[in-house]
């Protein structure tokens, strides 16, 4: 994140991942059936509430690469959840029953997985771990990437094709192999 | 992080090679970067569309940001539109100054490794097309390994919001069509079909009817598609999941069943298409609706419209039939091309499109005189006041078979036809058509039936030692009696008075009477009888134009115009003889300014004279690549003589050198009718045709020209122009070798055979070629223009783009053509190119002013 001290990244973190949850929880108040909050709508809100009437390119873009973030951690938090509740025979652990229907868009097992396979491939190369983040848990072009990270689009395009491949093989690999690094 | 690095250059090589290969490329690996890389070479293709699509899909923001700037040298202003491809920016071009569109391609879009190569061989073929009804594509251009293209900025609502708000009434119906079938018929003349068609890509601008988005979209449509259905396949797991699904989902209300069906399309698809759009103008439906792809495929495939006149019954019949031709199922029952609608609708239109026509004429300056709608022979019954509506005078036959007094002769008759000119309500047959009985046997109702002409002027002359005797009559076509009759016998001197006696009383004879004006007209052109006899003499050399014969023409004219200085017409003769040997025996900057200040002297001394305005707007369009003064000097000339064939025709140019093709080719039809014998006037035709990317056409009229005039220098050398347009180089190195022949002092032949030859790929020849062009050029002056060209072909563009350079300098008339010479397409591209084309004064939108609507 070159725009920002780290200070205010990680202000800006914890303010969303709030926001995140608060927009959850609203939205399960105000809940009909047949609606479910996607991670698209999620984001959407959150950065409509944050940016207020004044989007601009350059906020929008440092928006979501803090979302990113939030939204990989919330996915997570949600799936371990899940996985506790079922263990735990229908028992919610407190603190996340604000957004039970916010569904699963994969596998809560790929969501573990691809979040610890994140961070083996942070130690191997710590940018191509953060293109993956901000493409995938974002929707950020690889313009956007590479304005965000400060390279150019060639070398944000090369890491997610790489990385990508690197990520299938520790999630689908034997067991045991994924210590690479 | 070294080693996600290293393994990242070792993985993309390794990718599609064997195990060999891959053992040598991680021979010298550092043992962890090679264990990396050989797992990621394990993994299964499926592995490459992993986590492909984001969880989270955010509308993208623009691919540009408003303020930025991209390509080096365009400024993001402000994004006006989006579509499937990404948006729209309004742009500022700082190197060009001026205000361009720029289309953003997505990255998702543009990632297709086969991509680039595929855009910018469609952008190379789109640029080509100029057209007032097309908007422009100027540039293609990269941004951070992004494409974008750079196109004519263009405001205005589009047809698709237009029909929003209702049908549209015939005339304005008929006034988009006529725009949009001209566009189509254009890019279809240069092998290119837009495949989109649709209201939406029409633009109704305050400059007129705009096509946007030739084949471009399609194309991008096409690759689009192709990477979307690959992530299908490999989500799916169905290998058969076609291109042409995604393909299809884009414009299908509009689309042939042909190219809803994947076949190949060709320009009838577009007529489909067209009829299509055609149809939901007339009605405000679309003729194919459906509330989804699969129903509306359903429809384009297998259902007929409901008739026209069922949802708009004031249409005219015909309009539903010109309709359901468009949009037969079978491309072998519609038009062929969209030039054939566009003719069936003007003929529907005709009432109201003819008045609108007209309106614009008048609006124009244009007075259009009452014959162009009386040019048959009238067929009523003459009675005592019978008088002629159109005249021949046909070259004097001279007895006494003396050459020496031949220019007396045809010079006596061709100034009558100019008098007559000026005689209003009353078509004058051209002088080179009546130049075609020359020495024939002259019946003056055979004449009558060929030239649709109802009057004949004749006459015979005998000289004796410094006398002559003249005999002339008027004679009906119809009957081929007599209506006036005089002789006159006197000396050469009295030539002068003899023409102006003719004149006066043949033209008494035609109108009733002559206005005093015109009286004086025809009798006031020198009152010196020796000026008139030598200004005789210069016309009658020029007629040849060699240039010998035009040297020898100033020199009678220089004499003229000492025996009378305020010899009007004799200075307008000069500014013709100078501006003709430009480029042929005299460098431009040195010929175009002699003719300049002769014609504005011809100008001060009579500004009533329509020659002097034709030679002003001649140098105006050809040295000081000013069109619109050009234009404006010749309208004034047409406004003067109406029957001026060579100030249409220059009009014709004027219009067409800035890309007003069609207009252009209606003057320059309007002077072919005036003087349908005229080579020069058909050589004009031609050349305009090739310039509006119709080499047939322009083929087939210059062929005429060379059949009617096998020994014409420019009909060899035009055609061979006109070969090289449709590519075929053999042909054209046939004719140019004939120019060649006909006349070995013109560099232009030596040029364009050495061009022909390195585009056929013998190099050798067209050295050998280039080194003649080279060898003249030291002993004469040889146009820079012809180098460009010969680099061109050679394939140095760098070379070439600086002899135009020089060409500029030089003011070289082709310069002028430089927005329509389609041989230059290839360096349409260079910035270089194009700060030229803005330095001749060309109108940077590329659309220099309203069309009349038609």
């Amino acid at each position: 994140m070159s725009q920002s001290a780290p200070g205010a990244e990680s202000q800006l973190y914890g303010l969303l991942y709030s926001e995140l949850r608060r927009i959850a929880a609203a939205h399960l108040r105000a809940e009909r059936a047949d609606h479910t909050l996607s991670p698209t709508a999620l984001v959407n809100e959150a950065w409509l509430r944050l940016a207020g009437g004044k989007p601009n390119f350059e906020n929008r873009r440092h928006f979501l690469a803090v979302a990113a973030k939030a939204m990989r951690r919330i996915l997570v938090d949600y799936a371990r959840a899940r996985n506790a509740a079922c263990r735990g025979g229908g028992q919610k652990p407190a603190g996340l029953d604000e957004f039970p229907n916010l569904p699963a868009p994969i596998q809560d097992e790929t969501i573990l997985a691809l979040d610890a396979a994140l961070e083996r491939l942070e130690v191997i190369s710590r940018r191509a771990a953060r293109v993956i983040e901000l493409r995938f848990y974002a929707g950020l072009t690889e313009s956007e990437v590479a304005k965000v990270l400060g390279v150019n689009r060639r070398t944000v395009n090369r890491d997610w094709e790489m990385a990508r491949v690197w990520l299938y093989g520790e999630l689908h690999g034997a067991p045991g192999e994924g210590e690479s690094g | 992080m070294q080693h996600w690095e290293q393994a990242q250059d070792l993985f993309e090589l390794g990718i599609g090679t064997g195990e060999a290969e891959r053992q040598r490329l991680l021979a010298d690996a550092d043992p962890e970067v090679a264990a990396l890389v050989r797992k990621l070479w394990q993994q299964p293709a499926e592995a490459r569309f992993f986590l492909a699509k984001p969880l989270v899909k955010v509308s993208p923001a623009g691919v540009f940001e408003k303020g930025q700037r991209i390509g080096g040298r365009f400024r993001v202003l402000q994004c006006v539109g989006s579509g499937g491809m990404g948006e729209v920016y309004k742009a500022r071009d700082e190197l060009l100054g001026r205000t361009v569109a720029v289309k953003a391609i997505r990255e998702d879009v543009a990632g297709r490794a086969d991509f680039r190569a595929r855009l910018e061989r469609e952008a190379r073929s789109i640029c080509g097309l100029t057209h007032p009804h097309i908007c422009a594509l100027y540039d293609l251009c990269w941004e951070d390994d992004l494409p974008f293209l750079v196109m004519e900025f263009l405001s205005g609502p589009t047809l698709a919001q237009r029909i929003a708000e209702g049908r549209l009434p015939l005339e304005e119906m008929l006034r988009v069509a006529d725009a949009m079938a001209g566009a189509l018929s254009f890019a279809h003349g240069r092998g290119i079909v837009h495949r989109d068609l649709k209201p939406a890509n029409v633009m109704l601008t305050e400059v007129g009817v705009k096509l946007l988005d030739f084949g471009i979209a399609k194309q991008v449509a096409a690759i689009r598609s192709s990477v979307d259905s690959t992530v299908t396949v490999a989500q799916s797991g169905t290998e058969s999941s076609s291109t042409r699904q995604g393909e299809v989902a884009g414009s299908v209300a509009y689309m042939s069943p042909e190219q809803a069906g994947g076949k190949s399309v060709d320009a009838r698809s577009d007529v489909f298409s067209f009829g299509a759009v055609l149809y939901e103008m007339a009605t405000g439906e679309r003729a194919f609706p459906g509330d989804s792809t699969f129903s509306t495929l359903a429809a384009v495939i297998g259902r007929e419209p409901r008739p026209v006149r069922s949802l708009a019954p004031a249409a005219p019949r015909s309009l539903e039939r010109i309709i359901g031709k468009c949009l037969a199922k079978s491309p072998e029952e519609r038009y062929g091309t969209a030039s054939q609608v566009r003719d069936e609708l003007r003929g529907l239109g005709r009432r109201p499109a003819r008045r609108g026509w007209a309106v614009a004429l008048a609006a124009a300056g244009l007075a259009l005189s009452a014959w162009v709608r009386e040019s048959s022979i009238s067929q009523n019954s003459r009675g005592v006041g019978y008088r002629p509506k159109s005249v021949v005078v046909l070259p004097f036959t001279n007895l006494s078979k003396d050459p020496e007094m031949e220019y007396v002769v045809d010079g006596l008759s061709e100034s009558l036809t100019n008098s007559f000119s000026r005689v209003p309500n009353i078509r004058v047959i051209s002088r080179s058509a009546a130049l075609v009985y020359k020495g024939r046997s002259q019946d003056p109702r055979q004449i009558g039936r060929e030239l649709r002409v109802d009057s004949v002027v004749m006459g015979r002359s005998t000289f004796g030692a410094g006398t002559m005797r003249l005999q002339t009559e008027l004679v009906d076509a119809h009957s081929g009696g007599q209506l006036w009759g005089l002789q006159y016998e006197g000396t050469i001197n009295d030539a002068l008075k003899i023409q102006d006696d003719i004149a006066r009383q043949v033209s008494e004879r035609l109108q009733g009477r002559v206005a005093d004006n015109q009286a004086g007209r025809i009798g006031q052109p020198t009152r010196d009888p020796e000026a008139f006899q030598l200004y005789l003499k210069a016309k009658h050399a020029l007629s040849r134009y060699s240039v010998a014969d035009v040297q020898r023409a100033i020199g009678y004219l220089d004499q003229a115009l000492e025996r009378d200085p305020n010899y009007a017409l004799a200075y307008a003769a000069l500014a013709d003889c100078y501006w003709s040997l430009s480029g042929s025996a005299l460098p431009p900057n040195e010929a175009f300014p002699k003719a300049k200040a002769a014609a504005k002297a011809a100008a001060a001394l009579d500004s009533g004279l329509a020659e002097a305005h034709v030679a002003l707007g001649v140098i105006h369009l050809w040295y000081d690549f000013s069109f619109h003064e050009a234009e404006s000097e010749l309208r004034r000339a047409i406004e003067l003589n109406a029957h001026d064939a060579s100030a249409r025709l220059w009009l014709g140019w004027a219009l067409v050198l800035n890309a007003r093709l069609d207009e252009g080719i209606a003057q320059a039809k309007l002077a072919h009718e005036l003087d349908p014998m005229s080579p020069f006037v058909e050589t004009g035709l031609g050349q305009m045709y090739y310039c509006a990317g119709q080499p047939e056409e322009a083929i087939r009229h210059l062929r005429n020209v060379v059949a009617a005039a096998p020994a014409f220098y420019n009909g060899h050398f035009f055609l061979g122009v006109a070969y090289l347009h449709a590519r075929q180089y053999a042909s054209a190195i046939k004719e140019f070798r004939e120019a060649e022949r006909l006349d070995a002092t013109q560099p232009f032949p030596v040029g364009n055979l050495a061009y022909a030859s390195a585009m056929r790929g013998d190099r050798s020849r067209a050295e050998e070629y280039l080194r003649r062009l080279k060898q003249l050029s030291e002993s004469r002056y040889v146009p820079q223009y012809l180098f460009a060209l010969v680099s061109l072909g050679l394939g140095d563009h760098r070379s070439a783009l600086r002899s135009l350079g020089r060409a500029f300098k030089e003011r070289d008339d082709m310069i002028a053509m430089l927005k329509v010479d389609h041989l230059l397409d290839p360096l349409r591209m260079s910035p270089e190119f194009k700060s030229l084309l803005v330095r001749a004064g060309f109108d940077s939108s590329g659309t220099p002013a309203v069309r009349p609507p038609l």
